[in-house]
């Protein structure tokens, strides 16, 4: 990538042949405020917000559209340019409606943003201003404002050049225009909330987050979506320990720049039907006596166990279990469960939805550990440890006819089953790692406290026999010691794990 | 009968920090031996309530109400001189109304504080009358403030680049027409105890400070007057309008409590010189600069306009973003040099507000002042220093 030399505000610098100057700006960390430019979409240039001076140029150009020359001079900031951005503001506000109070973009709103920055004048608009559909439920998951719609098309781009099913688009022209589907069919596409995400406005906003909380209250923490095994890089957003939404995160290894709207709304998982604390045959029942329980199986008939993971755990559970499964308990395979599969939808979703079932083969092979799905009970010793329990019923009857001690993040009917059942933290109350189906691994952070442990807790607990059980006391620990070898990736600490991932 | 050449021993007292007759929460363990004072050990700190660690948490313009109860007799001299410098580091220009105003709530808060001052020192030495004599005086300010800002001792009146609001109608005649009564209040104490041999006698020659003392431990305000130095801030660096008023500065020479009450009381007669020349020059025009960046725009814009709300919300939310920096500004107070070391990073909170404290300094010379002297004389000494714990503590 050949690269060229220009000037932006008196400064220098080189950048890649060919990108536009919003992008060469940012290298520079000079902010060029756009509302209709998106990174991942094609160029609209109809909000004109980015206009720059450029030397030789008589008149303004679209830093969006106008790619960098070598020896360009650009200006972001004489006073024709000032003019402009305060004009363009002037005109989108004409007939913004005063909804600042009311709508859920406040805090995390272009207009607001840059009214601040590059505007602060007031308005010389008298008139009444134009009133359109407001509140319209545009689809299940997404609602659409007219009256704050500043038609910049992200929305519409982003249908048709990300998930390619074009159903959005500007109807009537001028001031009478405004976004919809064909025939005003609902907007229900999988993909849909993402609309709200990019939309600069409050003009899209997500329906289940409507009026719940305002963004500047909440802490953004970096994980992933355990709704498959894509693991889409996401932020999770939560204050006093609740979970209010996940947001994709930027990962070009992954997911680009957005999610699908089942992944996104999987929160709500974090904050239902958990288990807490521990039951034996759904009784409650304190931990120390579970897990003493568990531990007189394991340390007095450790030929009778059997190991039957569900991969929806990290890497250092896993590696972990492996550990036990090779050298406590002698086995030399174990079992896997999955949950109902989905369709592979060419986009993000990936069939497979146990979402670390990647790292749980990779580890298996590198460990030298057989595992093979559960079919059969004849095999199966009489005392069962089952690692997560979210599995499809054909497994449940399986198991049937064992004695089952399984650690688990939510309880059901066949965690009330079990002779004992143990409570154990989601991935969004702890951190580690996991692999995904195109082989990158990410790490997570822990957002909020669930009051229950972590599982590498309990295991390194059974593990105590062991001369290296000490290395076992955290997931940092585990991975820099043990996985990060383990998977050839000798130079990355888990503290080093890039946002976007390895691939291993 | 003792024999004076018996050994005496050595008793340590506590006194503090709830006491009747200290004002505020100060602790002294004063070593006697006898009825003299041998040593006295002064500690501060049962009034800390973290403003400084508070103001990294809030947002510039909400520090207000916490620097109201900084010196609490005097309130809205902290909030003028947060404000400037405030406005220091950003380099806003107040409309000249907004210095008028300052300058005659100052004046006002002035005259409020030394009325305290006296009153509380005065009634510990027996003198009930001379205290309620100047609460009455105090009230008048008060009600004032009252009508001005909607509280006797919490206005938070004071913004970053002008006031909350604008002076009432009529609100200037009023505070002209108390001050012939402040006036008589101050003669009043002055027939009282001016010429009263046992205030003299209490007061004279008790509590001295010297002048190398006082200016080695960092006195600042009345106390160091008392000692003969000349040394005011609003002459030696003028702020607000005080180079265009003429007053004088009231200078003692023996440093004493007696130099200290009369020192005061001539302030409070200057304040009001200062008092009367403002509201004879008073300045139409607003009271806020223009700029809404720094003041919330006009309610009519906010409620009306999508560019009000939009400045309006982002002024709350995000706070008012004060350029990166840093400013030390002090002002004169009622007890001396109040300071405000600010950094700003660029953002709506500040990075540090240090406060400069009159009477953490005053305090420091406690111990030199009483040393020597006898148990009673701790009572005059500690009431003329004026210390307030708000804004010694902070």
């Amino acid at each position: 990538m050949s690269e060229v030399l220009i000037k932006i505000d008196g400064r220098e610098i080189k950048v890649p042949e060919g990108i536009n100057i919003i992008e060469a700006a940012r290298m520079l960390n000079i902010e060029i405020p756009h509302f209709c430019y998106h990174r991942h979409l094609s160029i609209a240039a109809n909000c004109r917000m980015c206009l720059v001076e450029v030397k030789n140029s008589p008149k303004l150009l679209p830093a969006c559209q106008t790619k960098v020359l070598n020896g360009m001079e650009i200006f972001t900031n004489t006073e024709r340019v000032k003019r402009a951005q305060a004009a363009i503001m002037e005109f989108l506000f004409i007939n913004h409606p005063v909804d600042c109070p009311i709508c859920d973009q406040a805090g995390e709103c272009y207009l607001q943003d840059y009214y601040m920055k590059f505007d602060k004048t007031l308005s010389r608009f008298k008139e009444e201003k134009v009133k359109k559909r407001k509140a319209f439920r545009i689809g299940p998951r997404v609602i659409y404002d007219a009256e704050r719609c500043i038609l910049c098309t992200r929305c519409v781009r982003f249908m048709e050049e990300i998930i390619k099913r074009p159903v959005l688009g500007i109807k009537y022209r001028g001031n009478r225009g405004y976004i919809t589907t064909f025939g005003d069919r609902p907007f229900d596409d999988p993909y849909s909330i993402n609309t709200a995400d990019i939309c600069p406005v409050g003009a899209l906003t997500s329906y289940d987050f409507r009026f719940k909380v305002r963004v500047w209250e909440l802490t953004n923490t970096n994980s992933i979506c355990w709704g498959c095994s894509k693991n889409c890089s996401i932020l999770v957003c939560h204050k006093n320990n609740t979970v209010y939404r996940f947001l994709p995160r930027e990962n070009e290894n992954v997911n680009r720049f957005f999610i699908c709207d089942e992944g996104r709304l999987s929160y709500r998982l974090i904050h239902t039907d958990r288990l807490t604390n521990a039951l034996r045959k759904g009784n409650e029942v304190d931990i120390d006596g579970a897990t003493s329980f568990i531990n007189e199986i394991i340390n007095g008939s450790p030929k009778e166990v059997s190991i039957v993971v569900s991969p929806s755990l990290s890497n250092e559970s896993i590696y972990l279990i492996g550990r036990l499964a090779k050298d406590v308990l002698g086995l030399d395979a174990v079992y896997f469960v999955m949950t109902q599969k989905w369709a592979d939808d060419g986009i993000l979703k990936n069939k497979i939805r146990d979402f670390n079932y990647y790292g749980f083969e990779k580890i298996m092979k590198a460990m030298d550990i057989r595992y093979s799905e559960l079919k059969t009970d004849l095999q199966l010793k009489k005392n069962v440890l089952l690692f997560g329990a979210n599995m499809k019923d054909e497994y449940k009857n399986i198991l049937a006819k064992r004695r089952i001690m399984l650690f688990d993040t939510h309880r059901d009917g066949f965690v009330d089953s079990a002779d004992v059942a143990i409570s154990i933290s989601s991935i969004y109350e702890e951190e580690g790692t996991v692999i995904n189906a195109d082989g990158i691994l990410q790490r997570y952070e822990k957002a909020i406290d669930g009051g229950a442990k972590p599982l590498v807790v309990y295991l390194r607990d059974m593990l105590s026999g062991l001369d290296d059980e000490y290395l076992f006391e955290s997931a940092e620990l585990i991975f820099d010691n043990f996985l990060s070898p383990l998977l050839g990736l000798s130079e990355i600490t888990f503290r080093g794990i890039s946002n976007s991932g390895v691939k291993v | 009968m003792s024999d004076l050449n018996e050994r005496v021993q050595e008793i340590t007292v506590n006194m503090g920090p709830s006491h009747p007759a200290m004002h505020g929460t100060i602790r002294l363990l004063i070593t006697l031996v006898g009825e003299k004072v041998v040593r006295c050990d002064t500690q501060i700190g049962y009034l800390h309530r973290a403003f400084e660690k508070m103001s990294e948490a809030n947002k510039w313009q909400a520090i207000f109400p916490y620097t109201d109860r900084l010196n609490y007799v005097s309130p809205l001299m902290n909030n003028v001189g947060y404000a400037q410098a405030v406005e220091k580091l950003i380099g806003i220009d107040i409309p000249e109304r907004t210095k008028y105003i300052r300058v005659l709530l100052c004046e006002l808060s002035r005259i409020a504080d030394h009325l305290t001052c006296i009153a509380a020192a005065s009634m510990e030495l027996g003198a009930f009358t001379v205290f309620l004599y100047c609460m009455e005086g105090r009230d008048l300010i008060w009600d004032r403030i009252e009508e001005l800002t909607g509280a006797r001792v919490t206005p938070a009146y004071i913004r970053i680049g002008g006031l909350a609001r604008d002076l009432p109608e009529g609100f200037l005649d009023r505070t002209l027409s108390i001050l012939p009564r402040i006036e008589k209040v101050i003669g009043d104490v002055d027939a009282l105890l001016t010429e009263n041999p046992i205030f003299i006698e209490r007061m004279r020659g008790t509590g001295v400070i010297s002048q190398a003392d006082a200016i080695e431990i960092g006195f600042t305000g009345p106390c160091l007057r008392s000692t003969g130095i000349k040394h005011d801030l609003r002459k030696k660096s003028p702020y607000l309008v005080y180079d265009r008023l003429e007053f004088d500065i009231p200078v003692g020479s023996n440093g004493d409590n007696y130099d200290r009450y009369m020192v005061r009381m001539e302030e409070m007669r200057q304040s009001i010189r200062i008092i009367r020349q403002v509201v004879r020059d008073m300045p139409g025009g607003k009271i806020s600069i223009d700029n809404t960046m720094y003041i919330l725009p006009p309610k009519e814009v906010v409620y009306n306009t999508i560019e009000g709300v939009v400045n309006h919300f982002k002024l709350i939310i995000d706070g008012i973003q004060v350029p990166a920096g840093e400013v030390y500004d002090a002002t004169e107070a009622a007890n001396g040099e109040l300071g405000f070391y600010l950094v700003s990073d660029g953002g709506g909170k500040p990075v540090k507000c240090r406060v400069r404290s009159p009477s953490f300094a005053l305090m420091q010379g406690l111990e030199k002042m009483v040393v020597g002297g006898s148990l009673a004389d701790i009572i005059p000494t500690f009431g003329s220093i004026n210390m307030i714990g708000g804004e010694c503590d902070r």
